[in-house]
């Protein structure tokens, strides 16, 4: 299968993407090792919104990146050749790209022995929750009424997403249990889309917060539940409390296939480029983006992506003057990335040398080889290098 | 050629992201900026490094700026929309001096500081000592740290109280409070104290900043309510709650942590363009697609939508961009 630009994962921000891109008329296939598409939605409603609002978005990241060829079930495989024609395994499927977004997200793993407890059935984690609270299989019933407590900045501290999945699950909890709901952390964050006003809503439905005053609470197992010991003063009396189901925040590792992506650089800058010519990096990967986050990174990636199929996004590449090409094949067979073939010209009426701006990086050897001159580099006259030259090859 | 055309409103982050993507999308770009130059409010702020960066992004603004000075964008500097007839794909824009014919337009208005005077108890305008945060970038930026050794940032001036009809979290305070005041450490050996309500340091971005914040900062929950001149300088009155109780403590410097309100044009703006604004004031984006108005054919971009920081404005940007260029492909295939 050929295409434009293959998406790696079908989470919300990969959909994002492919939707985006499809919309820009671009021939686009999505790889997601799942059985489904919709990753953290489809997975955990309930987890990256309310559960309600989840479903809504899903569904509608599904149409819009209906057009796409979605291939779930194929994780993405290894990776061979170069921008402009990307070789991808994945799965039983080939398929060639000129371009690769990169969207698989994090894997969430629960890790109890980060709060000092051992693995128990009354010890989930943020997403099992999540997906608990959406199954009408599950038997939660039986917290009716009971106490249930969120145990955030542990395996994650400073993750916003998870503060948010606490924060529209503690609500979900409240409503359809009537659980009393606590909820324990070093700083409450709110600095995402609606937050403050789930934040709102949740203390005013009775959820009680409690800041650790530098020192994280203490959990110890009781028969069917766990006592906790939290300091919201420093240096001042634990205050404690006994609760029924401990809710616990899950470490969060990328989901990143086994590809060589270039060196790591320090200041990635714009973020959305990977260090490897045309592969792009959006969404939970690239930051620790809330859902209204992942949505709008998504587009910024096709947008991203889109310029550099069209060989617009400022970068340096070579460019034919169709008219005086030779033909002589020279640039074809000397070219380092497969950039150059033979093409058909319809303004000047003949075949010329064209490059594919996809696979061009702008090294310029066609450019010193081309015996006709007919090849120079956009956005890089032969004066500026000349000028470059004579400074000792100080920019200004 | 109406339908290769757009309109960007406002030079600022996210207007120049747009406006680059765009053009790197094979569109002809109008950038329409009322101020002389292009950058908006990033370009005036300081790049807050220590002795490694801090990932504030206050470089891609002026990063961007270079990028547009070398990109086929139209730039109209003293410049404001005054009029817009028409629809998707044909509106006529007309700008001072000039009328426009554009398939869309990407609102990015930005915001305003929220107007430190608004809060007499904490002395801004009565004491010299009080400044607000925008000020202490304008002064670090063109003659470097001020020379004060006991400097306080207040948190949330402005922000999460909805009796102001602000109940939302401003985003960007907690992060620049923090990065200046590592800031003032390095350079100017200053003890700092950040006073805040809940410290924001989410996000990958803050990884340097927040873990260099905890050893070189002293950061105390609990907002100041009252500011008072004394001979060293001001006294501030707070409530230590994690530590409890009433507390006052003297300051050579205080800053204000102003939060992001509505820039001063949008009512009217909205009005203009026949858009929403939301509960906050914000131009009110489509649900799940932040980046599309209340009206076909006008697209949103950064904080004029709601608080956002230089990198998400970057992104909000590119996804209007991207945005407007499918609805227009669709409209000219049409």
């Amino acid at each position: 299968m050929k295409v434009e630009v293959a998406v790696v994962g079908a989470g919300p921000s990969g959909l994002s993407c492919a939707a985006a891109l499809v919309r820009l008329g671009r021939k686009v296939a999505v790889l997601e090792a799942a059985e489904a598409t919709g990753g953290t939605l489809r997975a955990a409603p309930g987890y990256l919104a309310p559960a309600a609002e989840g479903r809504t978005r899903l569904q509608t990241l599904q149409a819009a990146a209906g057009p796409a060829a979605l291939l779930t079930g194929h994780p993405a495989g290894s990776l061979s050749g170069g921008p402009g024609a990307f070789r991808l395994e994945a799965g039983n499927r080939r398929l060639t790209a000129g371009a690769v977004v990169l969207a698989s997200g994090v894997r969430r793993r629960l890790s109890p022995a980060d709060h000092g407890l051992e693995p128990a059935y009354n010890l989930l984690g943020l997403s099992d929750m999540a997906r608990l609270l959406a199954d009408p299989q599950a038997s939660l019933g039986r917290l009716r009424g009971r106490r249930v407590a969120f145990f955030l900045d542990v395996s994650a501290p400073d993750s916003l997403r998870q503060q948010a999945a606490a924060m529209h699950l503690g609500i979900a909890v409240r409503r359809q249990l009537a659980a009393e709901v606590l909820w324990f952390g070093r700083d409450l964050k709110v600095a995402g889309d609606g937050l403050e006003a789930r934040y709102r809503e949740a203390r005013d439905l009775g959820v009680t917060f409690f800041r650790d005053a530098g020192r994280p609470p203490m959990l110890t197992a009781t028969a069917g539940g766990y006592r906790v010991w939290a300091w919201p003063e420093e240096g001042g009396e634990p205050v404690e409390v006994a609760i029924d189901l401990a809710v616990l925040d899950e470490r969060e590792e990328p989901c990143l296939p086994q590809w060589d992506l270039g060196p790591r650089r320090e200041n990635s800058r714009l973020g959305h480029r990977s260090p490897r010519p045309g592969i792009f990096v959006t969404g939970s990967l690239r930051a620790d983006l809330d859902l209204e986050g992942c949505l709008v990174d998504g587009v910024a990636a096709a947008a991203v992506a889109d310029a550099f199929l069209r060989g617009l996004d400022g970068l340096v590449r070579a460019e034919v003057d169709a008219p005086r090409c030779a033909r002589c094949l020279t640039c074809v067979r000397l070219c380092p990335h497969r950039a150059m073939a033979i093409a058909w010209y319809r303004e000047a009426d003949r075949a010329a040398a064209k490059v594919d701006k996809a696979a061009c990086r702008g090294c310029g050897v066609c450019v010193a080889a081309c015996p006709a001159l007919a090849i120079t580099l956009t956005t890089c006259p032969d004066e500026d290098i000349y000028r470059q030259l004579e400074s000792g090859g100080r920019t200004t | 050629m109406a339908a290769r055309g757009v309109l960007v409103l406002g030079g600022g982050v996210a207007g120049m992201a747009a406006a680059l993507s765009l053009a790197a999308m094979d569109f002809e770009v109008t950038l329409v900026e009322k101020a002389a130059v292009p950058g908006g409010r990033a370009v005036g702020y300081a790049c807050k490094a220590t002795d490694r960066c801090l990932h504030c992004g206050v470089c891609l603004a002026s990063d961007l700026a270079e990028e547009l000075a070398a990109s086929p964008v139209v730039l109209r500097t003293g410049t404001r929309l005054e009029g817009l007839e028409g629809r998707p794909g044909d509106f006529r824009a007309t700008v001072t001096g000039a009328e426009l014919a554009v398939g869309a337009l990407v609102v990015a208005t930005g915001l305003a500081p929220a107007p430190a005077a608004g809060w007499p108890d904490l002395g801004y305008g009565r004491l010299d000592a009080v400044i607000t945060a925008s000020e202490l970038e304008e002064r670090c930026r063109r003659q470097g740290p001020p020379a004060a050794r006991r400097v306080a940032f207040v948190q949330c001036v402005g922000s999460r109280n909805p009796a102001w009809g602000k109940g939302y979290c401003s985003e960007v305070c907690c992060p620049y409070a923090l990065r200046l005041g590592l800031g003032l450490v390095a350079e100017a050996a200053a003890e700092v104290t950040v006073f805040f309500n809940d410290l924001q340091t989410a996000g990958k971005s803050m990884a340097t900043a927040r873990e260099q914040a905890r050893k070189g900062l002293r950061l105390v929950q609990g907002v100041p309510s009252r500011a008072a001149g004394v001979a060293a300088g001001v006294e501030l009155q707070f409530e230590d709650v994690r530590a409890g109780g009433v507390r006052r403590e003297g300051f050579d410097l205080v800053v204000l942590s102003t939060g992001i309100w509505p820039g001063p044009d949008t009512a009217a703006l909205a009005r203009l363009l026949g858009i929403n604004t939301g509960p906050t004031g914000f131009f009110a984006g489509h649900p799940g697609q932040s980046w599309r108005s209340s009206r076909p054919g006008i697209y949103l971009a950064g904080s004029c939508q709601k608080p956002r920081g230089i990198a998400d404005s970057i992104a909000h940007g590119r996804a209007a961009a991207a945005q407007v260029a499918a609805d227009l492909e669709e409209v000219r295939s049409a």
